[in-house]
């Protein structure tokens, strides 16, 4: 198996890995929500945050097949806006959204989102390095 | 020389036991042998003429080896304090049947009076034998032989002591059959134990005055005396009694007299009269002024007599009246009741006869002056007096003449005067009783005191209610300023009854300043409440009264909810924005029901009470929010602990906001406080899920990195 074969595949699993995490976020956030919504009002933050885990989730796990097809540097780049966008879902529910839903995982919860992060990194790495010889 | 001082003591020690032994056998001999007669009881006392009562002469310690078949014996008595009315067989020869038919012994018994013994009863007993002449069953042991009965017909009379006489036992003979069955032998026997009789003495009766030291306090008084009769004994046959009571006719005048109650208690007809009573009052040469009683027990119908009184009791009563009195200035009178020709008749041997007696006790009468009394003991110049004579409580009706010392006098007939002096002084009042133109008088002097007024004003508010403690102010002046009072008192009724009286709970504040905190009932009726306040400062007095309302409600006292301001100790400070009342929580039973929003928005507790509903802020109940619960309809509810309860609310009523949430822990911030909760299972699953995937994706993380750097290596 080829070096970059193997690094698309680490990049997939990353990405792969990144997508089932905004899953894992989004599942916590979403019954959270619904578990405090008797105590108060939490309609539009669960749509909020069902349609900000939803576009994570899709665009990590679309971007993830692209690597596996070879499509390395597309799904890098989606994989990394995915990540980054997870990035932001996380700030807002951890430390802007009220009350915080998330502050108290971190920094433990960091690591959720770096596989995304790494994924695209890794995609895109792989692209320059075959340019290098 | 140790063994021959040891072998004396032996021999000594052999010789002391050899003698031991022979004298235990010659004792055990000998009481074989001896048998004896003896009466019991060993003596008897009676205590009535006419009493019976019985002896048993005993046989002890026969042995049938003996062979008893013949008893005699004789019991000497004394004939003038006995009579023998009596004698029976006993019981122990008839157990030892030899005969096979009654009779299994010959009785014989004669009541004599001999030249020899003196009256006495002889008896003898021959055990029957059988039909063949022979016997074969000879008594033994213990047993009675006979009974004698005797009736007391004498005792003497005191002082004399009791009469005595011996039952004596004696010329007895016990006769035992031979050996051969064919003679006689006298069986060996103990000393007949004979037996003692008392005959109790007759006390005297002693006739008394009583009471015995009478005195009089007042002309035209009427009083009785008793005369009793004490220590009777019935075998006195009281059938007469008669005395006279001399008294002074100066000093007393005797009314009447009526027949006791004593003898009337012993009929002995079947119909009444029991007695016939005759009384003279007399003034004769011998005895003077007296009163003459005669009392007959009547006999039945056929001049008998059966029942004879005893004990002690009242023949008579004497009615008297005091006819003089000295003044107050002179000394009491005395005067000597006298019990003379007293004469107590007896019925003793059917035939009339003086009974002795003690010595009478006379009665003693004094009569001293006349007094009155008058209230209040230290009067004031133009205060109402009361003058009242000391009555007794049966007396002529009498004129009293008064003369109060300051030019007024009044007579009347009534006990009681009113007077009122009208300036401070010494005044000598006297008071003249007057009877049929007989007079006593008392004088006494009578200090009135200037007329000092005492300011005394009581505040007790308009409105109380149940629980409450109210305080009640008294205020104490003398001419406009405040002085303290020596002595106070308060007391509280309430529908003309006094219900508490506050006087030890008079608290002083300030120079004439007192108050009283007054703890109102949680059971307290509704009404109106009055306080009465007497103070006296010296001689000058004063009194208060005022009046408040004890609601069942707080409508009464304000229209709008009224408000606790704070609790301390279990008392609330409620006010209504313009006064102030304490209430005790537990007596107007006080629980929060819920909450409220002022119309400042402000969160107020809401509590029901007996006297309707108050509300308060929440940090005067402690309210504090301790968790939440869910509602039978599903809806969470804030759970809120007070200091007057628990209650439950819904979150927007107090302020709920989330502020927090860590995992499944969510804290909530309320106007009451904070509050955490825990979230589903499901949130807890989602929890640990989320951390799970933040260790999965580092170690993801991790391993990606070494992969990556171990494929750029190669």
């Amino acid at each position: 198996m080829s070096k970059s074969i193997n690094k698309n595949i680490i990049s997939a699993i990353l990405g792969f890995l990144g997508a089932a995490n905004s899953l894992v976020i989004g599942f916590y956030l979403l019954s959270t929500m619904l578990s405090i919504s008797q105590i108060q009002s939490m309609t539009f933050q669960s749509a909020i945050a069902s349609i900000a885990i939803g576009v994570a989730f899709a665009s990590l796990t679309y971007g993830s097949f692209e690597i596996l097809k070879g499509n390395t540097k597309k799904g890098a780049r989606i994989n990394m806006a995915g990540g980054i966008f997870s990035i932001l879902i996380y700030i807002y529910y951890s430390e802007f959204s009220q009350p915080s839903f998330l502050g108290w995982l971190n920094p433990v919860g960091i690591t959720l989102l770096i596989p995304p992060l790494l994924s695209g990194t890794i995609g895109l790495l792989k692209e320059t390095k075959l340019e290098l010889p | 020389m140790k063994k021959s001082l040891a072998l004396t003591i032996l021999i000594q020690l052999t010789i002391i036991n050899l003698v031991a032994s022979c004298s235990g056998t010659l004792y055990q001999a000998q009481a074989q042998a001896t048998a004896g007669l003896y009466i019991d009881p060993a003596s008897y006392t009676a205590q009535r003429i006419g009493e019976t009562f019985n002896v048993t002469v005993n046989i002890r310690n026969l042995e049938a080896s003996q062979r008893l078949i013949v008893a005699q014996f004789r019991v000497v008595y004394n004939d003038t304090l006995l009579q023998a009315v009596g004698v029976h067989e006993g019981p122990f020869l008839q157990q030892f049947n030899n005969a096979g038919e009654p009779p299994y012994t010959m009785f014989i018994n004669y009541t004599e009076n001999d030249l020899l013994w003196g009256p006495n009863v002889l008896v003898g007993i021959l055990v029957m034998p059988n039909s063949t002449g022979q016997y074969t069953n000879y008594p033994n042991g213990n047993g009675t032989l006979a009974t004698i009965t005797f009736k007391t017909i004498y005792r003497p009379l005191a002082p004399s002591p009791p009469a005595t006489c011996l039952l004596n036992l004696t010329d007895t003979l016990l006769v035992g059959d031979a050996q051969d069955q064919q003679n006689v032998t006298e069986i060996p026997q103990m000393p007949p134990i004979s037996a003692t009789y008392y005959a109790q003495p007759i006390p005297l009766p002693i006739l008394s005055i009583q009471p015995s030291d009478y005195t009089a306090t007042l002309l035209g008084e009427i009083f009785n005396l008793n005369v009793n009769i004490d220590n009777l004994d019935a075998d006195s046959k009281l059938i007469v009694a008669q005395f006279r009571i001399q008294y002074n006719a100066t000093l007393l005048q005797a009314i009447d007299a009526t027949e006791g109650t004593f003898l009337q208690r012993f009929p002995n007809s079947a119909d009444q009269p029991y007695t016939f009573f005759i009384k003279y009052i007399e003034d004769n040469m011998i005895y003077g002024p007296n009163v003459l009683i005669g009392i007959l027990l009547m006999p039945n119908s056929t001049g008998q007599y059966t029942n004879y009184p005893l004990g002690n009791g009242t023949l008579a009563t004497i009615t008297f009246e005091t006819i003089s009195q000295p003044s107050a200035s002179q000394p009491p009178i005395t005067s000597d009741l006298v019990l003379n020709d007293t004469l107590l008749v007896s019925n003793l041997n059917e035939d009339v006869g003086e009974i002795p007696q003690g010595t009478p006790v006379n009665g003693l009468y004094q009569v001293q002056a006349p007094t009155f009394t008058y209230e209040p003991a230290e009067p004031s110049a133009g205060e109402v007096i009361v003058f009242k004579v000391t009555e007794p409580p049966n007396h002529e009706p009498l004129t009293y003449s008064w003369s109060f010392g300051d030019g007024i006098t009044k007579n009347t007939t009534s006990p009681t005067i009113a007077h009122a002096f009208p300036s401070y002084g010494t005044y000598n009042v006297s008071l003249i009783c007057i009877l049929n133109g007989t007079e006593a008088t008392d004088v006494q002097p009578v200090t009135v005191e200037s007329y000092m007024p005492l300011g005394v004003t009581a505040e007790v508010g308009s409105l109380h209610f149940k629980g409450e403690t109210a305080e009640f102010n008294i205020l104490t002046t003398d001419s406009g300023k405040p002085i303290n009072a020596t002595s106070l008192e308060a007391k509280l009724y309430f529908n003309g009854t006094l219900i508490n009286d506050l006087s030890s709970a008079i608290g002083y504040v300030d120079t004439g300043f007192y108050r009283i905190p007054y703890y109102i009932p949680a059971n307290a009726s509704p009404g109106e409440y009055t306080l009465l306040v007497k103070a006296e400062y010296y001689s000058a007095n004063g009194a208060a009264m005022a009046k408040f309302t004890i609601s069942p409600t707080l409508t009464a006292w304000n229209d709008s909810i009224a408000q606790i301001t704070e609790i301390q100790n279990g008392v609330a400070t409620v006010s209504n924005g313009i006064t102030n009342i304490k209430l005790t929580l537990t007596a107007i039973n006080a629980t929060v029901t819920g909450l409220i929003t002022s119309g400042k928005g402000e969160i107020l507790a809401k509590i029901d009470t007996s006297l309707g509903t108050l509300t308060t802020r929440l940090d005067a109940i402690n309210a504090t929010v301790t968790g939440l619960i869910t509602s039978g309809k599903g809806e969470i509810l804030a759970k809120i602990d007070t200091s007057l309860g628990t209650l439950t609310t819904r979150l927007d009523a107090i302020n709920a906001t989330i502020t927090e949430v860590k995992g499944n822990t969510v804290t909530i911030s309320t106007a009451l406080g904070e509050v955490k909760t825990t979230l589903s299972d499901t949130q807890s699953t989602a929890t640990t899920t989320l951390y799970a995937a933040s260790i999965l994706s580092a170690i993801a993380v991790i391993l990606a990195v070494i992969i990556l750097l171990i494929l750029r290596k190669k």
